[in-house]
């Protein structure tokens, strides 16, 4: 189990992380989705104990990750975002040093070796050097490494970047698999698509501040029944804002000199209304487009910014 | 412990895979011994001679003498007499390094003190060899000019021949020739004859230290020359593993910073006995090292492994970059390796700068090991040293420590 209180991380001027809170028990995978630079990765660092935070607490298994950090990092599991491996080792050695690390030895780490490199597709090249494995499937031996000591805490810093389709699926499918064993799962992304398919709960972080938590189903309805409009363009403020205000059943949620963005109820059917009234209104529209509602779109109403700007 | 055997395993894994690295690193000793081998006993093999062709036209007893005092070993000419025509052909076909023409009435003219022109002709594509005959014939010149003006009034007279037109002189003139020329050497022979200084050899009393060899003053140099390059690559690792992530990995286990560098000590500290150990070995190949020595030698090598070690995990990792760490690396390893007794042994430097080097780590490594096979060093004598050497050692590993807890893993 994560326990994350108040957390703050601040370096010089920059907050990194701003007075988080999260849990995540054991048998979720609790999601924290935000574009790069949200703070994912230093709460992350925080919670593996790389980084001492400025203020606030984090314990795993209850045990507080500054004041006991052996207890603590015990039945921790961390996949880093970069690739965590001795190139020049083969797959084996790779998954076996890093089960020694953890206190399996001899057999008991030959076998569990085995175990997790046929898990992940590699059972037939663990004896290759890793310097001569493919992008996907360094990242599915990265995740090897990080749940070879069978750890009940797993921390997974965007594990699927670079990855090619099939790979991503695979380590999505091993993902499920270990919280469905118990082990509380925390999964920093800024894929919705993972998060929607993976998270059983989710944060929504930006700017080192969470912004939405809850499942999905308790997001969706923070993005309420309306589709996002998202125009671009040139647009005047003065003579387009009273106007989309009479606009029925929609919301005006940004509106800059070369942006409008707007919820409106059934927005496929009504784009042409709202395409007319903004013309009217003197704007000038150069790009559209319709998002049905989901985290995509919630991110853009609580920021104005879409995910992967 | 096990974590230490895993972290072990896992060094001398990458150490073996790297092969180039490897091969470098046990061959600096075997590089460096080897070329000391020959600097120090290439002199082994006949020397170049000139090859100078002779042609006699004077044929007389004198030029005889002066072709058998050219051809002697001691001289570093071989001569041939040869023909005008044969010598001439063969220098302008590129043949020999000179070709050198005693004219007819060579030997009355030397004796008479009157002009005569002994020739030489060079071979212009040699370049040292020709110049060597040039200068013994300047100097056979000079010897004749000095002969002169010590015995040239009985060379003359022996020149002239007897007065009276007789075969023979007569005794009392030959008597008083061979006076005045005894009395002028007599008056000369302390220039001419000076003692001769006899060298003896003679087995060593027993107990007496060994004699001075270029193994035993070289050697240690070369060794720990090779730890200390080592010792900078292995520093590299712990940039190697900070770059490639799993030094954050290992810092989000349950190992801390700690044993995490007593690893990498311990790791490297075996790689650095392995290589020194092969030193040693080329040393007893090349430079005939007492074999009795050896295993306190290695000894030696490997307990001050750890403290260089350690004093290069500090070096790099001073810099707040990899490559500004390699750069603080060396300019602290060239000067200690200079002044440390590898690039010149201490014998060979001025006495403040050799005590200056016998006071730097590497130095006093240097110092023990040139102690032990040498024979001057025993166990007990090497205590004090490598006291000091553990105690500079743990002083670097705490702070190399203290920086790798710091900024060093993360940032």
């Amino acid at each position: 189990m994560i326990e994350v209180d108040s957390l703050v991380k601040q370096y010089d001027e920059l907050v990194a992380v701003s007075e988080l809170d999260l849990v995540a028990k054991p048998g979720e995978v609790f999601g924290l989705l935000g574009p790069n630079g949200a703070g994912k990765s230093t709460t992350i660092s925080c919670i593996s104990g790389l980084v001492a935070p400025t203020r606030g607490t984090v314990r795993v298994n209850g045990h507080d990750i500054q004041r006991e950090p052996k207890a603590a990092k015990t039945g921790l599991g961390v996949v880093p975002q970069d690739l965590a491996l001795y190139e020049d080792l083969s797959a084996a050695e790779n998954v076996r040093f890093w089960a020694g690390i953890h206190g399996l030895g001899g057999k008991a780490a030959a076998e569990r070796a085995a175990e997790v490199l046929s898990a992940v597709g590699l059972a037939d090249r663990g004896s290759e050097p890793v310097k001569n494995f493919s992008g996907g499937m360094k990242r599915r031996l990265n995740f090897a490494c990080g749940i070879v000591h069978r750890p009940t805490v797993l921390l997974l810093d965007e594990p699927t970047v670079g990855v090619d389709p099939q790979s991503r699926v695979h380590l999505l499918e091993l993902v499920a698999a270990q919280r469905d064993t118990g082990t509380a799962v925390l999964y920093t992304t800024h894929y919705m698509e993972e998060a929607s398919a993976l998270c059983d709960r989710l944060a929504i972080v930006d700017g080192g501040k969470k912004i939405a938590e809850g499942d999905l189903d308790e997001l969706r309805r923070l993005v309420g029944e309306r589709d996002l409009v998202l125009l671009g363009g040139r647009f005047e403020d003065e003579r387009l804002a009273p106007a989309l205000a009479g606009l029925a059943d929609a919301e005006l949620i940004q509106l800059s000199p070369e942006r409008l963005h707007l919820a409106v109820a059934d927005a496929p059917r009504r784009l042409a209304e709202v395409l007319s009234l903004v013309s009217a209104s003197g704007g000038d529209v150069t790009e559209t487009t319709v998002r049905r509602a989901d985290l995509e779109s919630l991110f853009i109403k609580l920021t104005g910014r879409e995910l992967r700007e | 412990m096990s974590f230490l055997l895993h972290a072990l395993r896992k060094d001398l894994l990458l150490r073996l895979a790297d092969r180039t690295a490897l091969a470098m690193w046990l061959g600096i000793p075997l590089v460096l011994g080897g070329l000391m081998s020959l600097a120090f006993n290439g002199g082994a093999g006949p020397s170049p001679k000139a090859q100078v062709w002779l042609v006699d036209q004077d044929d007389s007893a004198l030029s005889q003498i002066l072709v058998g005092a050219l051809d002697s070993p001691s001289m570093p000419l071989s001569v041939e007499l040869v023909e005008l025509e044969v010598g001439e052909a063969r220098i302008e076909d590129g043949q020999g390094s000179a070709l050198i023409v005693v004219p007819a009435g060579f030997a009355k003219a030397l004796l008479q003190e009157t002009p005569t022109t002994l020739s030489v002709v060079t071979n212009p594509s040699q370049t040292i060899l020709p110049h060597i005959v040039t200068d013994l014939t300047d100097t056979l010149g000079e010897v004749h000019f000095y002969l002169h003006r010590i015995v040239g009034g009985p060379l003359k007279k022996m020149a002239a021949g007897p007065a009276d037109q007789q075969s023979f002189f007569p005794d009392p003139e030959l008597i008083a020739l061979s006076l005045q020329v005894n009395e002028a050497v007599k008056g000369l022979q302390d220039l001419l004859f000076p003692p001769l200084i006899e060298l003896a050899e003679a087995p060593l009393p027993a107990g007496q230290k060994q004699p001075f060899s270029f193994g035993t003053m070289m050697l240690p140099g070369i060794i720990l020359m090779s730890l200390m390059f080592i010792a900078q690559g292995l520093a590299d690792e712990l940039w190697a593993e900070r770059d490639g992530g799993t030094w954050a990995r290992l810092l989000a286990s349950p190992i801390g910073v700690g044993p995490l560098l007593f690893s990498k000590l311990l790791s490297g500290a075996l790689t650095m006995g392995l290589v020194a150990g092969l030193g040693l070995l080329a040393g007893l190949l090349l430079f005939d090292l007492p074999l009795g020595l050896l295993p306190l030698a290695f000894l030696w090598s490997l307990a001050v492994a750890p403290a260089l070690l350690s004093m290069f995990f500090l070096f790099g990792t001073l810099g707040s970059t990899r490559r500004a760490s390699s750069l603080l690396s060396n300019v602290f390893l060239f000067p200690l390796i200079m002044a440390g007794g590898s690039f010149f042994p201490f014998e060979a430097m001025p006495d403040f700068l050799a005590n200056i080097g016998r006071m730097t780590p590497n130095g006093r490594a240097v110092a023990g090991l040139g102690g032990i096979l040498s024979g001057e060093l025993g166990l007990v004598d090497l205590l004090v040293p490598l006291a000091a050497l553990v105690a500079v050692g743990a002083l670097c590993y705490s702070l190399a420590l203290a920086r790798v807890r710091g900024r060093f893993a993360t940032s």
